[in-house]
This record gives structure tokens, C-alpha cells and sequence, in this order.
């Protein structure tokens, strides 16, 4: 079943001469317990696609629907989760899951909802921290408490745009393995916007690239078959995961060049000549 | 045999209120001329302090740097640095960033020759229309371009690069990897790069170099890319060694990281 679906969707910033259009003609349908990837460029407009599917943008043209309704306010039962974890500073881990907690399931008694806290908040493994500021963890520990946050709201579609990318490569990692057994234990729908074509591998059912803007659409689209659980080692030699990660990065480079042909042309060659210099001995002795 | 970069035993020790330090041990590795060596290991494990020795920033505890024939004493413009972040300064543009080294590096050189040396690595870097742009004007990836022209325009001996695109994005990255490539083939420098990212090594590298975690960093695995230049991302990664190779370094790193968590039990 379609859980969230747009159709032709437009949408520019700015007005008279200096108006950019940002996307241009999107069709993106994401079915119940799917896990989708889009994976495009900086600047190339996943944020406002995210805020769009959110319901935090509207559309200048074009419909978006979740569960049939048209263009829905936003609400919790889609769970956005941001590349900047946008945490309450002066609230602790608990109190910032907590409020979420309180605003959703209001109806719930209060045991209940300190349960989901901690059921959430010990899923993501931050349970010796529940007594944290923000200010004291790290950037890895602060976007588990975002997830945790979102997760505790039960929605029926989890967003995350980017958000990992503040992160080193290797927290990375461990948080991307995290992700994939939550999803693996509640197949919860997700989509997920990254620009780490490895990051889509290892966690989608599918690859939709988004190309360079201004005016940026929907590319060709990639099904990633492969088995679950999926390690960083063993993939390597699996025949299909090389196929399918050759594939994509040829595309998204494709469509790159593609993109800046243009301006490519005009400095194929440099238009100096590199002069014969020698440079002097600047050292110290 | 002499190589044209030697770094001979190379050791750094800090003195600390606990003892002394020892971070980086009996480091010894030759680079030929026209060779791009990348060190590979985790944050913290002394990669960048070799590469910091060998760029003269950083004081040697013991062992020496050779660079063609000559040994060093602190910083040069025979050796190009490029850091992570762009360091350029802010006040300054692009164009006038990349003049100040190329300024002192040929005095003896004419105004026009200068300021066509200049132009001509903006405009491999594929900054020809942004060249007068200032720093804030330009994106993260734009000014980092900014930084390999500035290294590149001194004609150094050699570049050090101590993981050049680690605050950019995958997408990015790749693109500004195939810039690197580019120049680095066209020059035939000689380069030592500092990185974590396996696929930016294999892509970049001739050499790659696995380093244990410190302290007492070594070197723990030495591989040779089997990849011919000029280098084009998609023979790259068509060719078959190249995810024999991808695993066994994740695995060394992954080896590193457990062993990490779970300091040796003997």
C-alpha cells in the first residue's frame, strides 16, 4: 500500500528575476515498510523535498498525499529526524524524549509514557545517559536521542534527512548498523535522504537519485536485492552489491557531468600557458 | 636504495607529566618520484603526526626527513600542504589567496608570469569564473579547490595532504578526488596523503599504507594498487581486485577499532 506519494511536484524560492526553481516535476510514491534512500547532491534540493513530504513546505504545484490525504499539516505520524539534531539544550535526554512523548500520547497515563521514554531511549542504547544535557554528548550520542525522540512517537513514517552527515565516518558507522536493526525488528517505513551512496546500500530496499539542480528531478531508480543483515566486509564480495554500487556512482557521476557541462566547456583547457618557474629555497638555515 | 622522499625512522615522543609519550616509532618509508602514498588509519592514530613531521610543522623526536637528496629543518614551500579544512583567509580572494605563496616562491619571476601561474591552476581546479569570488562567497567544496591551487601553484616538490576532503559530503568528495587526480597525474607529483576513507586510498594511491592504532603506531599492512593511470573512476572500480582490496582494508580498520574497545588481554 502507498503510504506517502507526490505527484508533479514544483517548487521555487525567491520572486521576479531572482526566483530559482528547486525542483521541478516530482513523482516519488513510498510504499508501506519500505526503506527508500535518496541519495543526491548538496544543494541539490533534498531538504526541501524532506520539508515538502513533511508537510513543512507547501508545493507551488503539484499534490502530496500520505494515506490518500491531500496535503496534509504536519504532524506525528511522520517522524522527522534532522541532520542537526535540533535538541532542547537546557532539557535532559529524558525530558527531551519526554516531551514528545507527552505531546503525542497525551491520552496514555503517566507510567506508561515513562516506559516508552526508556524503552526508547535504552534502544538506542543511551540509557546511562538519561540524565544528559546535550551540551554533554557527543554529536553521535545527540542524534541517538533525536531518533530516540522521533521513534517514541510511533510514527507511521520515519524521515531522516541526513542524518548522519555531521558525523565522523566512523560513529557513522556504528549508528548506520544501529539503524538497520531497528528497522529489521519494526519495519517501519523509512525514507532516508543521504548523499553516502554506501550509507543507501547497506540500509534500502531502493536508490532514488536526485539530480543537480536548480531545477532538480527524480533520476533513474536502483533495487538493492540484497540479503539482510548486510556487513560492511562480506559485501565486498558479493557479485550483485558491486554491480549495484558500480551502477549508482557511475549514474550520480553521470548526471553530475551532465549538469555542469556547461560550465565545463568554457575551461576544458586552461586558456594560460603554465610558465617555466623555478621556485626559490624559502628554508631557514 | 635512496628514495626521493625518505623518511628514516621517524619517532614522536611527548613529554608528559606521566613520562614520556610515545606516539610514532621507528616510521620508515621511501616514496620514488611521481609516487602517491596514502596512510589509512582512525583518527587518533598518528597518521597526521607523521605527516605533520614531514611538513616541518610539527618538531622530530627522532629519525629525519629527506626530500630529494636534502634533509629537512621545519617548514618549506618545497612541500604543499593541504589541510582538511581550507585555511584560506577570509579578507583575501581566491585569486589573491593562491598569489600570496606564488609571490614569494618566484620573486624573480615576472608580474605576468605570476599572475599567469595563478590563473592557470584556478583554472584546473575548475575555479576560472569564481577566481575573484572571496572565501564566504564560494562553498566548502569551492574553497578547498581553492587550497589544492595554492599548493599546486608553488610548484612544490611535493604535496602532503592530511585527509583534504574529510569535511565534505560523499558526492562532493568523489568530484574534488577526480580534480586531485588530475592534477596530480598531469604535474607527476609526489604525494604522501593522510586519509580514513578506503575508497578515496584506492582511488588516489599507488601505496597504502595501514597504520595500527598508537600509540606506538606502525606500520600494520602495506598494499600496492594494481590500478593504471590515468585513473577514471568507473576502470577503478570496474577492476577486479578493487573490492578484494576494499575488504581487506575495511577489515583492518574494523581489526583496529575492536582491538580498540578491548585493550590486548595479554
Amino acid at each position: 500500500m502507498t503510504i506517502l506519494e507526490i505527484k508533479n511536484v514544483s517548487k521555487s524560492f525567491g520572486t521576479g528575476s531572482s526566483q530559482t526553481e528547486v525542483l521541478r516535476s516530482i513523482d516519488f510514491s513510498l510504499e508501506e515498510g519500505e526503506f527508500v534512500a535518496i541519495v543526491g547532491f548538496s544543494g541539490s534540493g533534498k531538504s526541501t523535498l524532506m520539508n515538502l513530504l513533511a508537510g513543512l513546505l507547501k508545493p507551488d504545484r503539484g499534490e502530496v498525499r500520505f494515506k490518500g490525504k491531500l496535503n496534509p499539516e504536519p504532524g506525528p505520524e511522520r517522524g522527522l529526524v534532522f541532520q542537526n539534531y535540533s535538541l532542547l539544550p537546557w532539557l535532559s535526554v529524558y525530558e527531551n524524549v519526554r516531551l514528545a512523548v507527552d505531546q503525542v500520547k497525551a491520552d496514555r497515563p503517566q507510567q506508561e509514557r515513562d516506559q516508552c521514554v526508556r524503552k526508547y531511549v535504552e534502544m538506542v542504547n543511551l540509557t546511562p545517559a538519561l540524565a544528559k544535557k546535550p551540551g554533554e554528548l557527543s554529536g553521535g550520542m545527540r542524534q541517538r536521542v533525536s531518533l530516540a525522540r522521533t521513534l517514541s512517537m510511533s510514527p507511521d513514517v520515519l524521515l531522516l534527512d541526513e542524518p548522519l552527515g555531521a558525523l565522523d565516518a566512523l560513529t557513522r558507522a556504528v549508528l548506520q548498523d544501529e539503524i538497520a536493526k531497528i528497522w529489521q525488528n519494526d519495519r517501519t517505513t523509512v525514507l532516508l535522504i543521504t548523499n553516502d551512496v554506501d550509507e543507501a546500500l547497506l540500509l534500502a530496499d531502493r536508490i532514488v537519485p536526485l539530480k543537480p539542480g536548480p531545477g532538480a528531478t527524480l533520476g533513474k531508480e536502483f533495487k538493492v536485492d540484497l540479503a539482510r543483515p548486510r556487513s560492511r566486509t562480506a559485501l565486498n564480495h558479493d557479485a550483485a552489491f558491486k554491480e549495484i554500487r558500480n551502477a549508482v556512482v557511475g549514474y550520480l557521476n553521470m548526471v553530475r557531468d551532465e549538469s555542469r557541462e556547461i560550465r565545463k566547456a568554457t575551461r576544458a583547457k586552461p586558456s594560460v600557458a603554465l610558465p617555466k618557474l623555478t621556485p626559490v629555497d624559502l628554508r631557514v638555515t | 636504495m635512496p628514495g626521493y622522499i625518505e623518511l628514516y625512522n621517524l619517532g614522536k615522543t611527548y613529554e608528559t607529566p606521566k613520562g614520556p609519550a610515545v606516539i610514532v616509532e621507528g616510521f620508515n618509508l621511501n616514496l620514488a618520484k611521481g609516487e602517491i602514498v596514502a596512510l589509512l588509519g582512525h583518527s587518533g592514530c598518528g597518521k597526521s603526526t607523521v605527516l605533520t613531521m614531514v611538513a616541518g610543522l610539527n618538531s622530530i623526536s627522532a629519525g629525519g626527513v629527506v626530500v630529494d637528496g636534502k634533509e629537512i629543518i621545519g617548514p618549506g614551500p618545497d612541500r604543499g600542504v593541504v589541510f582538511q579544512a581550507p585555511c584560506l583567509l577570509p579578507w583575501m580572494t581566491a585569486y589573491e589567496n593562491v598569489m600570496l605563496g606564488v609571490d614569494r616562491v618566484f620573486p624573480h619571476a615576472t608580474k605576468q608570469e605570476r599572475a599567469a601561474t595563478v590563473e592557470y591552476y584556478m583554472e584546473v581546479v575548475g575555479l576560472g569564473d569564481s577566481m575573484h569570488k572571496t572565501p564566504a562567497e564560494l562553498s566548502l567544496g569551492m574553497q578547498q579547490r581553492v587550497g589544492l591551487a595554492r599548493a599546486f601553484a608553488l610548484s612544490p616538490k611535493m604535496l602532503l595532504l592530511d585527509e583534504p576532503f574529510g569535511m565534505l559530503d560523499s558526492l562532493t568528495r568523489m568530484e574534488l578526488q577526480e580534480v586531485l587526480v588530475k592534477i596530480l597525474e598531469q604535474d607527476q607529483k609526489t604525494a604522501l596523503m593522510v586519509t580514513h576513507d578506503v575508497d578515496e586510498a584506492l582511488f588516489l594511491a599507488n601505496r597504502i599504507v595501514m597504520m595500527t592504532n598508537g600509540p606506538r603506531a606502525r606500520v600494520g599492512d602495506l598494499l600496492e594498487s594494481p590500478f593504471e593511470k590515468p585513473r577514471k573512476r568507473a576502470e577503478v572500480l570496474a577492476h577486479p581486485e578493487y573490492y578484494q582490496l576494499r575488504e581487506r582494508m575495511i577489515s583492518f580498520l574494523e581489526d583496529q577499532e575492536h582491538k580498540r574497545h578491548k585493550p590486548a588481554a595479554a
